[in-house]
């Protein structure tokens, strides 16, 4: 790996860990339920996961068949 | 002098001691699972992201990048099972009902886990299988990580 390809990904990893540490903080607290500073019910989490995983799978499907070629015939 | 200062630290520790935040009550054993589902799939969609910028700037190719997303894919899918199984256990009717949901929903955070951990995928050159077994061997311990050694979630999971 060259000297640039090594520090790139190590920006993006940093990139990634920052993006990840705040989006998970965002996520909520296990200990009090609290999201974004709001305090939430059991079910109001149950359905902001459900919520999550939709998004989820919706953000993987656009980006698969973003980066998969069209198929020619 | 003496007493006008001891009024006005009376007055310092009153004030500060009015402006702590009331303490919250304690999430459920579903809810707790719920939130650390959701910091769960966070940092899948982060990663996600990150698989995209390494596709885009070329470090990993079109083949691997979705590979590694058809891997992940599931992740979405897992978590709309959990929280499936919590409004079950939010609902049940008897601790039977409740201990017996909780455990699945644990096995399905575990699953969850095991999602990310098998993303690292094989590719032509030893360099790189090398470059992307670090990629994703390094994502996959973050999410793990973090998923892990935040503080309260041990804890939210044993109990």
């Amino acid at each position: 790996m060259t000297p640039e390809l090594t520090l790139s990904l190590a920006l993006i990893l940093l990139r990634d860990y920052r993006q990840s540490r705040d989006i998970i903080k965002a996520a909520g607290d296990p200990t009090d339920g609290t999201v974004g500073g709001a305090l939430l019910e059991d079910k109001q989490l149950i359905e902001l996961l459900r919520l999550d995983g939709v998004a989820l799978t919706s953000k993987i499907d656009e980006l698969i068949a973003k980066h998969t070629p069209p198929v020619t015939p | 002098m003496k007493r006008s200062l001891f009024a006005l630290l009376l007055l310092v520790v009153t004030s500060c001691s009015s402006m702590q935040h009331p303490r919250f009550p304690e999430l459920s054993p579903e809810g707790k699972v719920a939130v650390i589902g959701r910091q769960f799939v966070a940092a899948t969609s982060a990663a996600v992201t990150s698989i995209d910028t390494l596709i885009t700037s070329n470090i990993l190719t079109k083949e691997q990048g979705v590979a590694v997303l058809t891997r992940l894919r599931p992740v979405g899918t897992e978590a709309q099972r959990l929280a499936a199984v919590l409004l079950v256990i939010d609902e049940a009717r008897t601790d039977t009902e409740r201990n017996t949901g909780l455990a699945e929903a644990v096995a399905l955070i575990r699953t969850l886990q095991r999602h990310v951990g098998s993303a690292a995928i094989p590719v032509g050159s030893d360099s790189g299988r090398e470059r992307v077994t670090t990629i994703m061997g390094a994502l996959a311990d973050l999410l793990i990580s973090i998923s892990l050694v935040l503080p309260g979630n041990q804890e939210a999971l044993a109990s």
